[in-house]
């Protein structure tokens, strides 16, 4: 597997602060939540939690092992907070 | 000292990789179990979540995945044996850390000033809690930081196969990761 540049990890942490500038704007501009609220907040959460895992925490270069450990943690946590909302 | 690593090891080795998950699990549950509560006592979440400032929430993030960006270049120069540019990147990601932390301190004061503290209402309850155990994580990662800016810096010569930098890192981003799921949680949700 070929190691995270640093010009991926900036390209990430550029989608990590675009993501959660539309997350806050948007929790700004509808503050009565519509349908679209909570799957919007919640998969530009999970984008982000993989994109640090992956390209920060250089999850890219670890066994399969950890990667699909980490999927299913995320996956877990963000369907369980969406059938609570 | 130098460990030897396994492929199936995950990156700053096994032993960090194990308190990440105890925490993440940790937190998972705390999550799970805020957003349950929540249902049940909607009208009380959806009130109490309008006294949180949200600009303070977004300064916080913006500071820790900034963060998180400079310690993850000062592992890349690491690896490229470049022992200034490691420590100017490291030292760039405990200011922001320490930034996030005096952020979160002023956060802290204005509800402790307006009387929302533990004990007002279930949300708080859980805005306390955590975020308080959040910032403990963050304190912890800062001083592991810390400890191997001078290591680093001490090092001669200097050894970019020590796991230790890796493995304080990987604490670091965790704090992130816990970051990111808890800020649209208790802030925008």
């Amino acid at each position: 597997m070929k190691p995270t540049s640093i010009l991926t990890q900036t390209t990430t942490w550029l989608a990590l602060l675009c993501f959660t500038c539309v997350s806050f704007f948007f929790a700004d501009q509808s503050p009565q939540r519509t349908a679209l609220s909570h799957p919007l907040l919640l998969g530009l959460a999970g984008a982000k939690f993989w994109g640090i895992s992956y390209y920060f925490m250089e999850l890219k270069e670890a066994h399969l092992f950890w990667k699909v450990l980490m999927a299913l943690f995320l996956g877990f946590v963000v369907v369980g907070l969406y059938i609570l909302r | 000292m130098e460990q030897e690593k396994h492929p199936f090891d995950p990156p700053g080795g096994m032993m960090i990789w194990l308190f990440i998950w105890m925490e993440l699990l940790v937190f998972g549950a705390a999550f799970l179990t805020f957003a349950y509560i929540r249902k049940s006592e909607y009208s009380v979440f959806v009130e109490a979540q309008k006294h949180l400032n949200q600009s303070l929430g977004l300064g916080n993030t913006i500071l820790l995945l900034t963060s998180g960006f400079a310690i993850a270049v000062a592992n890349k120069r690491y690896e490229d044996h470049n022992k200034r540019q490691t420590l100017q990147f490291l030292w760039g990601g405990i200011g922001l850390g320490t930034a996030f932390l005096v952020l979160k301190s002023v956060e802290y004061s204005q509800k402790i000033t307006k009387g929302l503290t533990t004990g007002t209402n279930a949300f708080f309850d859980f805005y306390w809690l955590l975020t308080a155990f959040h910032a403990a994580h963050v304190l912890v990662g800062l001083v592991l930081l810390v400890y191997m800016a001078h290591k680093i810096r001490r090092d001669k010569p200097f050894s970019s196969e020590d796991l230790s930098f890796k493995g304080s890192s990987a604490w670091w981003h965790m704090c992130d990761l816990v970051w990111v799921l808890l800020f649209p949680l208790l802030y925008l949700w």
